[in-house]
């Protein structure tokens, strides 16, 4: 079984070197279907050692395999080392098994760039990094999976790189996470002092001896990077100039897999977060006002991608709420979930943009569910499973998450239950209003103008590009199928050994109140966003200008973080840079010693008009007198 | 059996039959090439015949200058390793990319560089202070007669303040070692390992002041700018590929086990000042106007960090200056071959004409974004494994100094990026469009990519590194460490 890991692990690399290596030779969409079978093979063997590992009884699940000490330095010391056990097959599945979808999709839709081979190897890349990050036994290495997604991400968003827009949108990527991982390591080097270990084996077993301050601040420093790779509250604002990129890649990068790498991280050193119980709560804090936020500040985008974007953060913040309150099947239920039906979400909006010509403002768009019936059909089961209608899949997950605040009945837990019902509301309004915009109402002239010839041309897109959407429909409309409250237990069953300090699951009376209340809730947002935007009567122009327009300006600006960040850390390093280089360095430390040097010189007589001379001068003297003095001091010995 | 002594003689021998036998261009190019790549090969077996825990090998130890003392003492172990490793691989890429770029004169140009490298083997092989000394003091003769004959326009400006600091530091470094070896008990000894612990704060201070010139550590730095843009990349690429890592090294190797009671004592101001130098560098790179100066600002950057690594006085400070050290070497030789690269193909190194380089060049945009990403440490680089040891190690000494230095990671990452994007990204830069330079080929390649090649390699197995080298560099710190109560 473990074999079968270490393929994984390591064909995707092939990929990456075979395209390295022959990609200028390969036909691109011979490049584009070796990545994509690469990718499928990948998923096989995932799939096989899943299966494997659910035959063996559950204490036994967790396997650690040393391959060689990557790293050492005295008593300190990282090994390549894997760890496959429940939650790392999840995770392994759905990168490899969306990756793989994504892959093909790829083909279709990089056909006319010439680049695309470089797109496939990236993307490669990209999947290699991520099976680095999650089957890592260690801290250290996760940290370098960590930091290789975000090389990848970097290399995606900026794949079309003589876009200025683009290349800016992944810098700052970058080094938002940057920031991420440097609190990531800050959290390593206080593990590895206080525990002397940075394998998960060593950290769970000696978790119990920090004091809870150790382990929160510890918590803490971990939490830095978790909410940097997914965009959660307060480093969360690369995620949308992160659209600038392919869409493929905010498909698989930016939503199904990277992302959600924080919320892996968290279920994964659960039984260290246990021991930093304000941290959790503070987890879920985060959770509740981004997934508000982000909700609110979705309803007033007009970028097709950009809205996605946001729900995405929100999404994700449901599954922070889910980890924080302890129900780490739930947030990784969620994940499983969302990395169906946000996949599709996003690869059915890059086939509308792919038919409208690289459109990507919603107000250009409309009444497209007559032309495009098949995109239509699985956005709509997107867009039911984002906004949590039973029995869609996300729907299953997001009460889940939900009902466990319901269950844990703290304060903390109705914060969540209520900041969650209130995100369903926003959920439903952001979702449908996309829907209506987009594929209802009256079509924009642009649409009117542009649809029919695309559609002549290639009909609703290429079939690299709807087989994958179809197969993420079917996901998106029945993985949630998994786990039925009193019915099914897939999914507790599956993730229960991953906790041995016990999660948090709600009774099935808890879940089913949930599912009635949170679907009622879906439907009355869906119901507002009927109201507001799929009827002619009002335009976006309407609300935009209506009351609330103040709080509407503020939300389009995204609450001004941004602004925030450019006047509080960018341009004060900019400033610092230019005030050091300019007024500074040259000044103190280039040319003032040599000033000195210089009239030291001219105090010993020696010429004083040029100081350059006298510097010469000095130096062969110096030299001079050294040798001088050696052959003294022979001649004095030896005589 | 070679011993190092063998790897001092055949470049400083090839060094003078070109300077002295009229050979063709051709032919003075072929033999340097191969002379350098004898060094390597020599270090190669010396890498595979190297034993981790043996102290040190491959050495001489005979009587130089009876009257004073001098011996011809020269040896290896596993730091001394990674540095005349690092020297052999430079050099051959320097001698290579000279070739490539068809410098005038080369004979002469490539015998300098073969005599440098032969002094920068003498520094980082001698275990008496006097031949030590005459690595240090000797390597600047043919870097400055490279940098006068090869250099740039502002070549003058730039020399003088080499000469100007170097001087001042060396000067002080004569005087405490002759101090040292004349003080010593039973007449005139210049021994390395017989002069530890003998000297005094002020004998300490002159020693550190030259090597802190050398690396060099914030606030020394004055010189490295001017130097680091006018010397032809090549000779750029040696001088703060390896001829800055003489001063990194003999902080480690030599300052700090000679002084243990010194270097415990007032490590906290060499913390402080390469924690300092490690922000300011990285802040000061993140607006140059061009390659070189980026290149230039993170390598004072680096070697201050390197600096602050040694004085952390623990095994993973130790270890990862060293590594850190061999990173840098490889990192910023391929960035200053590159920037010639740029210079000589698309006109200029100043980000305002360059850009959109990575368009139809996918060779040059690969080198160019490993060399970078390898530059910022991205996790995973090796460049980040010996980053992750001496934060890892600053840690340990202090929380907030871990912190702090940490933080400066974020700084790295802004100037890297911008190099990169500047040079390969956005709109095509004005000399980009009129030139429409070639992608990376051949010659010039074979220079850079090995450089790249090597880091890919120690990223994946920084182990094969450190293993080697742990037990020497920990060894060297052991004392000092001992005295600071670490």
């Amino acid at each position: 079984m473990t074999e079968l890991v270490w393929i994984t692990l390591v064909l995707p690399l092939i990929g990456v070197a075979v395209l390295a290596i022959l990609g200028m030779k390969l036909p691109p969409r011979a490049a584009g279907w070796f990545a994509s079978l690469i990718m499928l093979a990948a998923f096989a063997c995932a799939a096989i050692a899943t299966a494997i590992l659910a035959t063996r009884p559950a204490e036994e699940r967790q396997v650690v395999q040393v391959a060689w000490t990557w790293l050492s330095a005295g008593n300190f010391s990282v090994g390549l080392d894997l760890w496959f056990d429940e939650l790392t097959a999840v995770m392994l599945l759905v990168i490899t098994g969306v990756g793989f979808l994504i892959h093909v999709y790829s083909i279709g839709y990089m056909k006319d760039d010439p680049q695309s081979r470089r797109f496939m190897a990236y993307l490669n890349l990209f999947v290699f990094s991520m099976l680095v990050l999650v089957l890592s036994a260690n801290l250290v290495l996760l940290l370098a999976g960590w930091g290789l997604v975000g090389l990848s991400s970097y290399l995606l968003i900026g794949f079309w790189h003589n876009k200025p827009k683009a290349i800016k949108a992944a810098k700052k990527a970058f080094i938002m996470n940057a920031i991420g991982d440097v609190g990531l390591a800050l959290g390593i080097f206080l593990l590895f002092v206080d525990l002397g270990t940075v394998s998960y084996t060593g950290i769970f077993a000696e978790a119990g001896r920090l004091s809870e301050t150790q382990a929160s601040v510890a918590c803490l420093l971990l939490l830095v990077g978790a909410v940097a790779k997914s965009a959660q509250l307060p480093l969360h604002t690369w995620l949308p100039d992160a659209m600038e990129g392919p869409t493929p890649i905010s498909a698989l990068i930016h939503a199904a897999t990277m992302v959600t790498a924080g919320v892996y991280l968290i279920a994964r050193m659960n039984p260290l977060f246990i021991h930093a119980p304000k941290v959790l709560d503070l987890i879920v804090i985060i959770g509740v006002v981004g997934l508000i936020m982000s909700g609110l500040i979705a309803i007033v985008q007009t970028d097709i991608k950009r809205i996605i974007a946001f729900s995405t953060m929100s999404q994700i913040a449901y599954m922070f709420v889910g980890v924080g309150l302890t129900a780490y099947w739930a947030g990784i239920f969620h994940l499983f979930t969302h990395a169906f039906f946000k996949a599709l979400l996003f690869l059915g909006a890059g086939l509308v943009i792919h038919a409208l010509n690289g459109e990507q403002d919603i107000r250009n768009m409309g009444g497209l569910r007559k032309q495009l019936p098949k995109i239509y059909f699985c956005m709509m089961i997107a867009a039911f499973a984002l906004a949590g209608i039973f029995p869609f899949s996300g729907g299953f997950s997001k009460d889940a998450i939900l009902s466990a605040g319901l269950n844990v009945d703290t304060t903390i837990g109705w914060i969540a239950y209520i900041g969650g019902l209130l995100g369903a509301l926003l959920t439903g309004i952001y979702t449908f209003r996309l829907i209506f915009m987009v594929f209802h109402r009256r079509a924009s002239p642009y649409a009117e103008r542009v649809i029919p010839e695309s559609i002549k041309h290639h009909g609703e897109g290429p079939s690299t590009m709807l087989w994958p959407v179809y197969i993420l429909a079917i996901g998106a409309a029945f993985a949630g199928l998994l786990q039925i409250p009193g019915l099914t237990h897939v999914v507790t069953s599956w993730l229960e050994p991953i906790a041995p300090d016990g999660m948090v699951e709600a009774t099935v009376g808890q879940d089913w109140l949930t599912t009635l209340i949170g679907t009622t809730i879906g439907l009355i947002g869906i119901g507002i966003a009927y109201h507001l935007y799929a009827r002619e009567s009002t335009s976006p122009e309407l609300i935009r200008n209506g009351r609330g327009r103040l709080i509407h300006r503020a939300l389009e600006r995204r609450l001004y973080w941004d602004d925030l960040y450019e006047w509080s850390f960018e341009k004060p390093v900019q400033w610092a840079s230019s005030f050091l280089n300019r007024d500074v360095d040259r000044t103190a430390f280039r040319w003032a010693p040599l000033d000195g040097l210089g009239q030291l010189t001219a105090f010993f007589g020696r010429s004083f008009a040029i100081i350059e001379n006298g510097i010469v001068r000095m130096y062969a003297l110096v030299l001079a007198l050294g040798i001088a003095g050696m052959i003294l001091f022979l001649l004095v010995r030896g005589a | 059996m070679i011993t190092v002594s063998w790897l001092i003689a055949v470049p400083a021998i090839a060094s003078v039959l070109l300077l002295l036998l009229p050979f063709s261009q051709r032919a003075a190019g072929y033999l340097s090439l191969l002379v350098s790549l004898a060094v390597a090969g020599g270090v190669i077996g010396f890498i595979y015949r190297f034993e981790p825990l043996g102290g040190d090998q491959f050495g001489d130890n005979v009587a130089w200058i009876t009257q004073l003392g001098i011996r011809w003492h020269v040896a290896v172990n596993g730091v001394t390793l990674a540095m005349i490793a690092i020297t052999a691989v430079i050099t051959c890429c320097a001698i290579g990319y000279g070739m490539w770029a068809r410098r005038e004169r080369s004979h002469a140009s490539f015998a300098l560089i073969l005599m440098t490298e032969a002094f920068l083997i003498i520094v980082f092989s001698a275990r008496d202070l006097v031949v030590f000394y005459v690595g240090f003091e000797g390597m600047l003769i043919p870097l400055l007669v490279l940098l006068a004959a090869w250099g740039g326009k502002g070549r003058k400006t730039a020399m003088i303040q080499v000469i100007a600091y170097t001087a001042m530091g060396t000067l002080l470094m004569l005087l405490a070692i002759a101090w040292l070896g004349f003080t010593a008990p039973g007449g005139p000894n210049f021994d390395l390992y017989g002069a530890i612990g003998r000297g005094n704060d002020w004998v300490f201070a002159a020693f550190a002041f030259a090597l802190a010139i050398k690396s060099p550590l914030f606030p020394f730095h004055g010189w490295v700018l001017p130097a680091y843009r006018e010397a032809s990349p090549e000779v750029a690429a040696v001088l703060s590929g390896v001829a800055s890592k003489a001063g990194g090294y003999a902080f480690l190797a030599v300052l700090v086990p000679l002084f243990p009671e010194q270097s415990a004592k007032y490590a906290w101001i060499f913390i402080a000042l390469g924690a300092f130098g490690f922000l300011y560098g990285a802040l000061l790179a993140f607006r140059q106007p061009d390659g070189r100066g980026v290149i230039a600002y993170s390598s004072i950057a680096q070697m201050s960090f390197v600096i602050l690594g040694v004085f952390l006085l623990n095994s993973r400070g130790a270890t990862g200056a060293t590594f850190q050290m061999v990173n840098h070497a490889l990192v910023s030789g391929a960035l200053f071959l590159l920037a010639g690269w740029l210079e000589t193909q698309a006109g200029s190194g100043s980000f305002k004409h360059l850009g959109g380089l990575a368009r139809s060049r996918p060779v040059l945009a690969t080198v160019a974004l490993i060399v970078g990403m390898a530059a910022l440490a991205v996790p995973g680089s090796s460049v980040f494994a010996s980053e992750f040891l001496i934060l890892l190690g600053s840690f340990e000494v202090h929380w907030w100094l871990g912190v702090i230095v940490t933080l400066g990671i974020v700084l790295g990452a802004m100037y890297m990026l911008r190099w990169i994007s500047a040079v390969l990204h956005e709109r095509e830069g004005d000399f980009v469009g009129t030139l429409n330079p070639p992608d990376l080929r051949r010659g010039a390649l074979l220079c850079i990519l090995p450089l790249a090649l090597i880091l890919v390699g120690l990223s994946i197995a920084p182990a094969q590194f450190t293993d080697r080298v742990d037990a020497a560099a920990t060894t060297m710190i052991s004392a000092a460490a001992k005295e600071a109560g670490r």
